[in-house]
């Protein structure tokens, strides 16, 4: 067992070390954006979807929905096509190193506006689905090439190939780049074909907005401007949405472009001069004092009477929205002129202070000066803000990304302090603004992981380092070192993801109940504490691993699936200070948290039952005779799946519950292969640790150890059915000591080598079995108490205490599922390995809780944060990969116990 | 616990009286044995284990049947179904059984105890639940009162019989309805139930199917009877159109048109309704210009005499706005002829009619204002000229004709306003007054016209005036249309950016249009929020009508329609089940709050006043708000959501919101709360007293036990300690 140990920490430790090693290329590298300055100016409050907030967090946002990330890389262009062109040269040592500019998320959002000419051709709008950038880039390609054809430097015999590859319905990356190293044509048309090329591989994700607006697409036998095609997709969509009949259903292409559309408009909207609602940037209060209100009521008079409104001085038609939006939330016989009605006007400035969006920093910029006075803003700092803006956009557009501090500080006071003039009541705190910034830049929940991920594997390589019963040696003591800085490592994370929840608490101003990036990383918390706790108590090395892969899990996905938005915004009403609610969620998400160690636990376990030495060696072909159904059923089912993507063409295409039969069909299939791969791969590593001095499965036999139940000898929370009186009535018996003894003394039989690693392996599995039957209890005693609580919040929130929510439902069967192997152990149906199986298996019943409902169902009250698509796909894929595991175990088990056919 | 087995057992049995005294020992025996057994089988874990699975396994089922079918329908067919009735009540009984086959408990069982008795109380208090609560909604604007609890799951059809002279209500009949939440009817079975449905799939619909598709709502007493032919749970308004000799011609046609920025060709007549066009009884004709985008005005109108269809195809053109008038008479040789005259200036001109004695003298050109009556929707000009002509043969008296431009179906001649009964004379010659149309996007916005026209004999023939090379308008194309071919109007060709067909698709050549509801297919999740229509066959003595209902979008009942009968007059309604809560609000003031600049909202606060009569509560204020619901007399007021006020003349929103209550009122909820408690702390005090999640499983009396070993180890007796082995299976 120690030998099977050590293998798998060094497994690990290799995969942690080739992981640190990547290539390391020549570029020097620049990172405009980052000096303090662009921190300072990170700390102007801004209003964005309804929230106040410090422009880093909406800097932030906005990048990393057009880019992808919050850093925006731009790479020299010509690198790219220098690999294509001459790899050789790019690859030699000493090669022309190429300049990388990472700009920090503000100073990109401040250039799109100041800059534009300069990011309007830098690639960095997100178009990472590889067949949309072929459709983008297509009309493109095809004229370039031909006009590379046209030119009299081609030579005749390129001029055909050319023209192939430009009439060709899909150009790939490779033709292109096979073309632009081998053809005969002068270097700056082959440059021209390997930077159309790079366009098109897997590492090149963006395109310029240029690229992108000047794309004429071909669809539907119609040449169309990107934009307006995706525009056209767009209200396909809308209208599929409302209604499945009235439209047809988007294909993937159509709806990532429809996402790619987005994210120009977005850059677009910053950019641009026009006024899109989008891209306005709401930099100060509206004023609310009788100067505002009058400035109003003449606004209203001057609208009225003229004939184009929009002729109208900026700052009046920002008033007339104003009061628009007032009005329509008010009954129409309320619709009082500013200053007309002296208790209606108390109202409007009320409204105005406190629920009224800000003035746009485009308005205010393009307004006079003497007309913002008028409207109510004080003279002194609209001017000095002003001033600090124009002064700033002079210094970006000069020295781009090196704006100095002070230029930055002055504006941040300015708009301070025209903004607490203006609004003293509702213009943030300075500590509110440093709060959020401060979790911004430091964000504890993206560190947590890396503490998490130094636990696991800190507690992994100790788990090698087992000393054997009671020796005291250098081993153990480096063991008991490595460990403890295991658990500090650990330790760490949790002070890290708990810092993490304070600020964000603070600054959101409740609790952490409201979507589904917050569940994911509370349960990653609840699992690192609560293994913590357990380990505190155990000191078995096995919990405290468990809960940090959990807790890696979690953090890392909740910052790598973008599905998960962990961006701040406001609330559902009904979500709102609510006492039972906050209590509900987090008992019910910290019930998934203890279910989450007892998968981690059972997949440990797993991983012992699959190397484990059975009382047979299986030969590697009885492993892979589950290969014999699987192998088919997957070959089949992909196919299925592929040709209902239209890989075989469009006449191969099929229904939607055909595609649902191949899917399962290929899932299974897939499931159980993989189940036998990993069944042979366990009985590899077996030889490897184990030698067998006899050698035969019947020596085993002969020494007699299969007289007594597993549970009897290890005698920890042993349960052994026994018929009571009450006829099939199991009852809890613990063996007396005297028993155990009496059993133990018939039975010393001297072991040999295989008997020896059967009696290690069950020591080693009896106690995490025992684990994962109480973070069980644990997970069981949280979902009743969250479930009740959900209940009660229901009663007090909507006035019925079960209706039979998909969101209730699900907590109910997952309740339910739990409880069959608790139940089942005492009916003496669930052996160890049952339990162990049962972990993981019973798992599947919170992914459906948790995620299946959102985004499965896609029905209920709960699905408040429904969001379209949850990649059920590969969701599925990774849930039959996960569950290959335990069926390996299984089967190798079953046949590690079956004699020889 | 064989006594406690044995009394249950004994309990449970009848006291076996009549059966001999000889024979009943082994009786009694067999059959207790058997109660007995059954108990058992009632209390083993084993089952409970499998119970476990089977509801788990249903409640899965169920979500998945809820995201295809709808919230309604999962209700309907597995929540409130008897069979999971059955199924909760097994596993009570498992659950009581197990509890009591344990009695006497130990202390270490305490834990099992609670839990179990907990999970027996919340059985038996949603049972009550079931049966004694009640909920549904109350809406209200400022300023309303409201005393009733609109009970949405419960459907009724009322029906209110009707004074035929005074229109005063007699009495009212109330018939409850319980449509199911799918769509049944001619063509879509009603099917019963889950199993029956899962009968008629795997048979496919050989077996199990349906009952009857119709629902007799009313009873042998009641006056008429009332029988639901078809009912769709989400219905939209739509409007057929049915051949019917009463009726006037109408055709459907399609316009698709293609503008230089569009991906692809578009209907300008959206939607079905638009693409109908159901000609005018008095004029003959129908206009209508596309909703969006195409600039050419679509006409059809009929006529009944084929010289009017040569008209229509050969039209005569003339630039000037007053147009020409085709006269024809007949001359002095009997024949039929043809005279145009031009208008152009000829008011107060006389023409002889050539080969005739017929004098015509141009009185006057009037202009008849279409707007002011909604005509220009249907004439497509405003003004219409209108000429007025004198005609005398020979020297008798001149009679006064007239000719509506391009009306051909008009007649010349009105009868006299003295004596409106007297037959119209016969027209000395008939006037057919065209007018061409004037193409200028300037003035009006069109720069073409497509004409559609009926014959007498059922054909169709088409016409399109476009705009020709100095801005007049020309005759395009003219021929016969045959329905479903598209026609070419403009463009096809580079320079012409815009590409516009017309297609007839259907024509009736005597038709009405009926009000009908037609079922629409809502998204998933959305399913809910379908408005109910169905259809119904209503009689009264032999005499039975046809009419469609549908339940109103908001809360408020819907109007009633009224349907008359030879001797009776009903007005019916499909509602809602309305109770009285004996007591009632006004609503004052509501609030809502939105984020700023955004849609979201953030709050929502009603102030009302309670009037409680009973309890002799007078205009007390509460304020009831999102998570702050009001209680009274076991009634609970919650904030549940609020719906803009339209306007139901203009459709516009008024800037008021409807509040909207859930209300509710559960005698149960205490049993119910008990019953979780009592689960929640037995099931902790079960895991902590027995399994020991934080004593490690008894390690600290396993350990005492060793110790205690090793001490008699060391006095000598006993043996050493046990080496652990290898064990039969991991």
């Amino acid at each position: 067992m120690r030998r099977t140990s050590k293998l798998f920490a060094g497994l690990i430790v290799a995969g942690f070390a080739s992981a640190g090693l990547a290539a390391q290329a020549a570029e020097t590298v620049q990172r405009p954006g980052t000096s303090p300055a662009y921190e300072q100016l990170g700390k102007v409050a801004v209003m964005h979807e309804g929230r106040i907030k410090p422009l880093d967090t909406v800097a932030r946002e906005e990048v990393k929905q057009v880019y992808g990330k919050e850093t925006v890389v731009v790479r020299d262009p010509r690198e790219e096509v220098e690999k294509i062109v001459d790899p050789e040269s790019f690859n030699r040592p000493g090669a022309t190193s190429w300049t990388v500019e990472k700009w920090g998320p503000v100073a990109a959002f401040l250039g799109w506006t100041v800059r534009p000419e300069f990011w309007d051709d830098q690639p960095f709008i997100l178009v990472d689905y590889l067949p949309l950038r072929r459709v983008v880039m297509a009309g493109t390609i095809k004229a370039r090439l031909e006009a590379i054809a046209q030119k009299s430097t081609c030579p005749e015999g390129e001029k055909d190939r050319l023209r192939k590859l430009a009439v060709a319905p899909d150009v790939t990356a490779t033709a292109l780049i096979a073309f632009a190293r081998d053809s005969k044509l002068p270097i700056e048309d082959r440059r021209t074909i390997a930077e159309l090329a790079a366009r098109l591989t897997e590492e090149h994700k963006w395109l310029a907005p240029r690229e992108l607006e000047e794309a004429r697409i071909t669809a539907k036998g119609q040449e169309l401007p990107f934009m307006s095609w995706a525009a056209a997709l767009e209200k396909q969509k809308r209208d599929f949405d409302n209604n499945p009949q009235a439209a047809e259903r988007p294909t993937e292409i159509e709806r990532r472009a429809i996402e790619v559309a987005h994210r120009l408009g977005t850059y677009l909207a910053y950019s641009g001069d026009q006024f899109s609602n989008a891209g306005l940037i709401l930099v100060m209060p509206r004023p609310s004092d009788a100067k505002y209100l009058a400035y109003t009521a003449g606004a209203i008079k001057e609208a009225r009477a003229a004939k184009r409104t929009e002729d109208l001085p900026l700052m009046k038609l920002d008033a007339l929205r104003a009061i628009g939006t007032y009005w329509d939330v008010i009954p129409v016989e309320d619709h009082k002129t500013p200053t007309e009605d002296a208790a209606a006007d108390e109202r409007f400035a009320a409204w105005l202070r406190d629920s009224s969006a800000w003035v746009p920093l485009k308005t205010l910029l393009k307004s006079k000066p003497e007309d913002l006075v008028a409207a109510g803003y004080p003279e002194g700092p609209v001017k000095a803000f002003l001033d600090a803006y124009h002064a700033l956009e002079q210094a970006e557009i000069s020295s781009p990304g090196q704006v100095s501090e002070a230029a930055a500080a002055a504006l941040l006071t300015a708009s301070r302090s025209l903004g607490e003039a203006v609004n003293p009541t509702k213009y943030p705190t300075v500590a509110m603004i440093d709060r959020e910034t401060h979790f911004n830049a430091m964000n504890p929940f993206w560190q947590a992981p890396i503490a998490y991920g130094t636990a696991l594997a800190l507690l992994a390589v100790s788990l090698g380092f087992i000393p054997a019963a009671g020796k005291r040696s250098m081993s153990a003591l480096l063991g008991s070192t490595i460990y403890r800085f295991g658990l500090a490592a650990l330790a760490i994370g949790i002070a890290l993801e708990i810092y993490g929840f304070y600020l964000r608490v603070r600054i959101t101003g409740w609790a952490p109940v409201t979507n589904m990036y917050e569940t994911v990383i509370w349960v990653a918390l609840v699992a690192a504490v609560l293994s913590f706790v357990f380990e505190m108590i155990y000191r078995r090395v096995y919990m405290a691993l468990a809960g940090s892969g959990v807790a890696l899990l979690g953090t890392i996905t909740a910052a790598n699936v973008p599905l998960l938005d962990p961006s701040i915004h406001s609330l559902q009403p009904v979500l709102r200070s609510n006492l039972w609610l906050t209590i509900h969620v987090l008992t019910e998400v910290s019930s998934y948290a203890a279910f989450g160690v007892a998968w981690a636990l059972g997949l440990i376990a797993t991983l012992y039952y699959l190397t484990a030495t059975y009382r047979r060696s299986p030969r590697l072909g009885e492993l892979a005779l589950l290969m014999i159904p699987g192998l088919p059923l997957a070959t089949v089912g992909g196919a299925g799946v592929a040709a209902s993507y239209g890989a075989f063409g469009p006449e191969w295409t099929t229904g939607d519950s055909l595609f649902y039969v191949f899917a399962v069909m290929g899932l299974v299939g897939g499931m159980v292969s993989l189940a036998s791969v990993l069944a042979m791969a366990g009985e590899v590593v077996n030889r490897l640790t184990f030698r067998d001095q006899a050698g035969s499965e019947e020596v085993g036999e002969a020494t007699g150890w299969e007289t007594e139940d597993a549970d009897a000898e290890t005698g920890g929370a042993g349960i052994v059915s026994l018929a009571s009186g009450g006829g099939g009535v199991a009852t809890l018996v613990k063996p007396t000591v005297a028993e155990i003894r009496a059993r133990e003394t018939s039975h010393r039989v001297k072991l040999d080598a295989r008997g020896e690693a059967m009696q290690r392996t069950a020591a080693t599995v009896k106690p995490l079995s025992n684990f994962i039957y109480r973070t069980m209890q644990v997970g069981v005693l949280l979902i009743a108490a969250g479930t009740i609580l959900g209940g009660v919040w229901a009663d007090y929130s909507w006035g019925r205490f079960w209706g039979w929510d998909p969101k209730e439902v699900w907590a109910l069967i997952t309740l339910l599922v739990y409880l069959i192997p608790l139940h089942g152990r005492f009916a003496g149906w669930v052996s160890t390995f049952g339990l162990v199986v049962a972990s993981v298996v019973c798992f599947l019943s919170v992914v459906m809780a948790w995620y299946g409902v959102n985004f499965v169902l896609g029905v209920g009250l709960h699905s408040y944060g429904f969001v379209e698509g949850g990649s059920q796909g590969i969701m599925m894929v990774i849930i039959a990969g996960v569950l290959a595991l335990p069926i390996a175990a299984a089967w190798r088990r079953h046949l590690g116990y079956r004699p020889m056919f | 616990m064989a006594t406690a087995t044995k009394k249950a057992a004994l309990a449970s049995t009848p006291p076996p009286r009549r059966v001999q005294r000889a024979a009943a020992p082994s009786w009694v025996d067999r059959a207790a044995r058997v109660v007995d057994a059954i108990y058992r089988f009632l209390a083993s874990l084993k089952l409970a284990v499998i119970t476990l699975g089977t509801l788990a396994a249903t409640l899965a089922y169920a979500t998945f049947f809820e995201s295809w079918y709808g919230t309604g329908a999962v209700q309907e067919y597995i929540y409130r179904s008897t069979g999971f009735a059955v199924l909760l009540a097994f596993l009570g009984m498992n659950i009581l059984c197990a509890a009591l086959i344990r009695y006497p408990w130990k202390r270490r069982q305490t834990g099992f105890v609670i839990t179990h008795a907990g999970l027996l109380i919340i059985l038996a208090g949603s049972y009550y639940s079931v049966r004694t609560a009640d909920d549904g909604q109350v809406g209200m604007l400022e300023g309303d009162v409201k005393g009733e609890l609109v009970r949405i799951d419960y459907p009724v059809i009322r029906v209110w019989e009707l004074d035929p002279h005074t229109q005063r209500q007699i009495r009212e009949i109330d018939l409850p309805f319980h449509p199911g939440s799918f769509a049944w009817g001619p063509r879509r079975p009603r099917s019963t139930g889950l199993v029956a449905r899962g009968l008629a799939l795997a048979t496919l619909g050989w077996a199990g199917s349906s009952q009857a598709t119709e629902e007799v709502l009313s009873q042998p007493g009641d006056p008429f009877r009332f029988v639901v032919k078809e009912h769709l749970p989400a219905s939209a308004p739509a409007r057929e159109h049915v051949a019917d000799p009463e009726g006037s011609p109408m055709a459907r046609i399609r316009l698709r048109f293609r503008a230089p920025a569009l991906p692809q060709e578009q209907d300008a007549f959206p939607t079905e309704d638009h693409q109908w066009f159901v000609t005018e009884k008095k004029f003959h004709r129908v206009v209508r210009a596309p909703m969006r985008g195409a600039p050419a005005l679509v006409s059809f109108s009929d006529v009944d005499r084929p010289e009017l269809v040569d008209d229509f195809l050969k039209p005569a053109m003339s630039s000037s706005k007053e147009g020409i008038a085709r006269f024809r008479y007949v001359d002095r040789s009997g024949r039929t002829r043809i005279f145009d005259w031009a208008l152009a200036g000829q008011a107060g001109q006389s023409v002889l009619l050539p080969e005739s004695d017929l004098t015509v003298t141009l009185s006057e050109i009037l202009e008849f204002p279409t707007q002011t009556r909604g005509l220009d929707r249907i004439l497509g000009e405003d003004p219409i000229p209108i000429a007025m002509f004198k005609i005398q043969r020979g020297a008798a008296e001149a009679v006064t004709h007239m000719a509506l431009a391009n009306l051909p179906m008009v007649p010349n001649l009105i009868p006299s306003a003295e004596d409106p009964s007297a037959a119209p004379k016969p027209p000395l010659a008939a006037i057919h007054y065209m007018v061409t149309p004037v193409l200028d996007p300037k003035t009006n916005g069109r720069f073409g016209q497509i004409d559609v026209l009926a014959g007498p004999d059922h054909a169709l023939s088409y016409r399109v005036f476009g705009r020709g090379k100095d801005g007049t308008t020309e005759l395009r194309a003219a021929g016969a249309v045959s329905r479903g071919t598209p026609i070419l109007a403009f463009g096809g060709n580079p320079n012409m950016p815009m590409t516009i067909r017309f297609e007839v698709d259907d024509y009736l050549a005597a038709g009405v249009e009926k009000d009908i509801y037609v079922p629409i297919e809502l998204p998933k999740g959305k399913m809910g929020e379908g408005i109910a229509a169905c259809r119904a066959e209503m009689t009264v003595g032999h005499e039975t009508k046809e009419l469609w209902l549908r339940r109103s979008i908001s809360l408020d009942p819907p109007a009633p329609q009224v349907v008359t009968f030879r001797d009776a007059v009903y007005a019916i309604a499909y509602d809602v089940d309305r109770k009285p809560l004996g007591f009632d609000l006004k609503l004052d003031d509501f609030e809502v709050g939105f984020e700023p600049g955004t849609e979201q909202p953030t709050k929502f606060v009603s102030k009302v006043r309670l009037n409680d009569p009973s309890e002799e509560i007078q205009d007390q204020p509460h304020t009831i708000s999102m998570n702050h619901p009001l209680y009274h007399r076991g009634y609970t007021f919650y904030q549940s959501r609020y719906q803009p006020d339209i306007d139901p003349h203009t459709d516009r929103p008024t800037g008021r919101f409807q509040s909207i209550f859930q209300v509710a009122i559960n005698p149960g909820r205490p049993i119910i709360y008990s019953g979780c408690l009592m689960v929640v702390l037995g099931a902790f005090v079960q895991f902590y007293m027995r399994a020991g999640i934080f004593t490690d499983g008894g390690k600290r009396e396993r350990e005492r036990a060793a110790a205690k070993a090793r001490a008699k180890d060391k006095t000598g007796q006993g043996a050493p300690l046990p080496q652990p082995v290898a064990p039969e299976r991991l």
